[in-house]
């Protein structure tokens, strides 16, 4: 009977498992410049469509704004000036109806960390006998600056969604062994202590 | 149809939490021990079921066999089936550990229910042990779709809208639930008529 029923079970599983695609919603952001990229998906392929993202303060659960995801689960928006204001992280909560949420955090550091790390840049530790002799050298600073962010920006843009792309990872075979390993070992303790009691 | 963390009210997670329980208790008191590798593979199919994808317009819906599970084992689909769900909140991040009782009351009880609706259909001649393991195959999945829609109403929701998308996602899935509970039983019905003791007894 086990065996018949053990290979019936996989049978079925077999018929349909063409593609394994489940329901596990996530959401996922990263910062280019002032604006927050949203990419939210149930899994690699299936992205959540006209899912609704609450950006919300961390803290106070404020929220700022919202919006609605695009076909392919993508949703842009401008952070807010009250973010910048009061520091805060920023919490964005994806309502993906029918009970399926998800959630993801982009910490202030990773917007608002420009003005801080020019506040200790500006600090001159920095030997400036190598910058060329320019008159105004604040400035100087701030174009090279500039460019720099945009070139990094530029070269980590595909990182970033790569990086998005893992986060929407299947469950898989390994999740399932050790799935059914533990159902077995429940078994297992279930019988062993039925078998003491008799 | 795994309603995630942080979307329900407390009250609705306690109430959950104290029905699945319940049922969890009752099916363990009622449960054959010496049947418990059906009980677990079973519960082991519910799990693996989750992964299979049903295609549903623009979005995807997944197996999820509660029906099955209710036709074989009756009362025994509740700690069957919280394992399951148990396993797949912590390997797979479906669902979650607070709403855990909630999922469950929402898959077992429709299950259950089923099981003893149909039970005089199941216990008759080929055609209507087939007719009658369909119909508690769809029809478990379409009252679980009615429970999750009432416990996120509880929490908010509209309960008419949500529960209509609810519904129209799920009627593939209904249908090959149907089907897949309908080959299982009556196969199982011809060649290991003793696995299904509970419908017959």
């Amino acid at each position: 009977m086990v065996n018949r029923l053990l290979l019936f079970s996989f049978l079925l599983v077999c018929c349909f498992a063409t593609a394994a695609h489940a329901h596990k919603v996530n959401i996922f952001a990263y910062v280019d410049g002032d604006t927050i990229h949203t990419d939210s998906g149930f899994s690699k392929s299936k992205r959540v469509q006209g899912g609704v993202v609450h950006v919300q303060n961390a803290v106070s659960g404020e929220e700022y704004l919202s919006g609605v995801t695009n076909k392919d689960g993508k949703f842009s928006f401008t952070i807010p000036q009250q973010a910048y204001e009061r520091k805060s992280d920023l919490r964005l909560v994806l309502d993906a109806s029918q009970g399926h949420r998800g959630e993801w955090l982009v910490r202030y550091k990773e917007f608002g960390g420009g003005e801080e790390a020019d506040q200790a840049d500006s600090e001159p530790d920095n030997p400036q006998a190598e910058i060329p002799s320019v008159e105004n050298i604040e400035g100087l600073r701030h174009i090279v600056r500039t460019a720099v962010k945009k070139a990094v920006a530029e070269e980590t843009a595909p990182l970033k969604e790569m990086i998005a792309e893992m986060h929407n990872e299947d469950p898989g075979a390994r999740e399932v062994a050790a799935g059914l390993g533990y159902l077995m070992g429940v078994v297992g303790l279930v019988t062993y202590f039925r078998s003491r009691k008799d | 149809m795994h309603i995630s963390e942080g979307v329900l009210s407390a009250p609705v997670l306690v109430s959950g939490a104290v029905l699945a329980a319940g049922g969890i208790a009752v099916g363990l008191k009622r449960m054959d021990y010496d049947r418990i590798m059906s009980v677990a593979i079973l519960s082991a199919a519910f799990f693996v079921g989750s992964l299979v994808h049903v295609p549903v317009g623009v979005g995807s819906a997944h197996l999820i066999l509660n029906g099955l599970l209710g036709v074989v084992l009756g009362w025994a689909a509740f700690p069957s089936i919280f394992v399951a769900l148990l396993l797949q909140a912590v390997l797979f991040q479906f669902g979650g550990l607070t709403v855990l009782g909630v999922n469950t009351f929402n898959m077992a009880a429709p299950a259950v229910l089923c099981f003893y609706l149909f039970r005089p259909l199941l216990r008759r001649g080929n055609g209507s042990r087939f007719v009658g393991a369909f119909c508690v195959g769809s029809l478990a999945v379409l009252m679980s779709t009615i429970l999750t829609s009432g416990a996120l109403a509880l929490s908010g929701d509209q309960f008419l809208p949500a529960a209509q998308a609810m519904f129209l996602w799920h009627v593939p899935v209904m249908i090959i639930e149907g089907v897949v509970t309908g080959f299982a039983f009556s196969f199982l019905a011809r060649v290991k008529p003793e696995v299904l003791s509970g419908v017959t007894a």
